[in-house]
């Protein structure tokens, strides 16, 4: 049975699709299959991985439709990683789904039989139907955050709506990731100090401001093709040792699963 | 693994501790702070420090040894006027090489570990004991 992980935060711009397509491919390269499912009207899932969007989730959800999850799942360019894309269309999908019964739990039931080790969801800024789905279909969650108030905010709304689905829902937070950090700068390293005396453990190592993470979304590649040493990746040299990236935070969600 | 923790919600109640990473960071982010203040030739001073520090990192090892051991090492050092690693290391040579070059093993000393990481435990405790043995007797 796979694990599942909900990549979720209200707020836009922090880092949400760069994590999920990250670890998710972070995860196939070291041999486990994963099913990356994009949540997002925006469809980047697909533009990050170099492959053309399409409506293969609304395919898959909207009751006249239903087509089987194997007919929707497209390989991508990594062994080990399959994507169910996203595209315009799921917006109307949710309006479809809004008039559908127990429909929190369409996400869990459609990939109840997924043979795969790992499943992410990459979720779209907003509270919607498929927000809802999502956490009660995951195992954990995880919210990136960049580190201004308003993201630190959005921490909390996140918060709020797992606490808010607990009925219903058995899912944890697998932690709260700092995105675009910048060690040189008083207010990262302060909104850093803030989260981590609210949340504790929670906080995962963060997880350098880097250009390159745009720059591989441009080419279509992920970090690990695109330019393997990058900081994003790889974190801060600390002595003789490396602090933050993208593999020492797949580290500790490989100890958590 | 599947979550099989019917909790639901993590709860917030132990949340003491920071991911050591996410401390470090701190850590720095402090120290940074301060020194942005101090006058520049001390903060040159403090970050030829730290790098000298760092360097020394490279050789740093956090080894677990028995207290009474370490007690006796500490007692040896002081006596002698070294320093606790460099006398360590001085008693390290001999059976270091005599290890390598099969001049002893640990045979009849390993137990099994019941741990993942490591398949075996070194019975230190007989080593002792025989150690000290050994030593009555040749007195």
């Amino acid at each position: 049975m796979a694990t599942t992980i909900a990549i979720l935060n209200q707020k836009g711009g922090v880092g949400k699709t760069t994590t999920a397509v990250t670890l998710s491919s972070g995860f196939a390269r070291k041999g486990y299959q994963v099913l990356l499912v994009d949540l997002d009207t925006q469809g980047n899932v697909a533009d990050s991985l170099g492959i053309p969007q399409s409506d293969d989730l609304r395919c898959l959800l909207s009751p006249d439709l239903r087509r089987p999850l194997e007919q929707v799942i497209s390989p991508s360019s990594l062994k080990g990683l399959f994507v169910i894309r996203s595209d315009k269309s799921t917006a109307g999908l949710k309006i479809i789904l809004s008039g559908v019964t127990l429909r929190e739990y369409i996400l869990a039931d459609v990939l109840e039989a997924a043979n795969y080790d790992l499943i992410f969801f990459d979720c779209a800024p907003s509270v919607d139907l498929l927000h809802f789905a999502a956490i009660v279909a995951a195992d954990y969650l995880l919210i990136p955050t960049r580190l201004d108030k308003l993201a630190v905010n959005g921490v909390r709304d996140a918060l709020q709506t797992l606490a808010s689905l607990k009925r219903i829902s058995r899912c944890q937070v697998a932690g709260i990731l700092p995105t675009f950090y910048e060690r040189v700068t008083l207010e990262s390293h302060e909104q850093l100090i803030h989260l981590a005396q609210t949340f504790g453990r929670l906080v995962l190592p963060p997880i350098p401001q880097d250009t390159q993470c745009r720059v591989a979304s441009r080419f279509g590649k992920t970090l690990w093709e695109h330019e393997p040493n990058t900081k994003a990746l790889t974190g801060y040299d600390h002595g003789n040792r490396r602090i933050g990236g993208y593999i020492q935070v797949l580290e500790r969600i490989q100890e958590l699963i | 693994m599947k979550n099989t923790n019917k909790q639901g919600f993590t709860g917030f109640d132990d949340l003491s501790g920071v991911d050591p990473a996410v401390e470090s960071l701190l850590n720095q982010g402090q120290r940074r702070n301060v020194e942005s203040h101090l006058p520049k030739n001390l903060r040159s001073q403090r970050k030829k420090e730290r790098e000298r520090a760092q360097k020394r990192l490279a050789n740093r090892v956090n080894l677990d040894l028995p207290v009474d051991l370490k007690k006796r090492l500490e007692i040896l050092a002081k006596k002698e006027g070294v320093p606790v690693s460099q006398l360590v290391a001085f008693l390290l040579y001999d059976p270091v090489h005599q290890m390598e070059t099969r001049m002893i093993s640990l045979w009849g000393y390993k137990t099994s570990s019941g741990c993942r990481k490591f398949e075996w435990n070194i019975d230190l405790q007989r080593h002792a004991e025989e150690v000290l043995r050994n030593g009555e007797k040749s007195n």
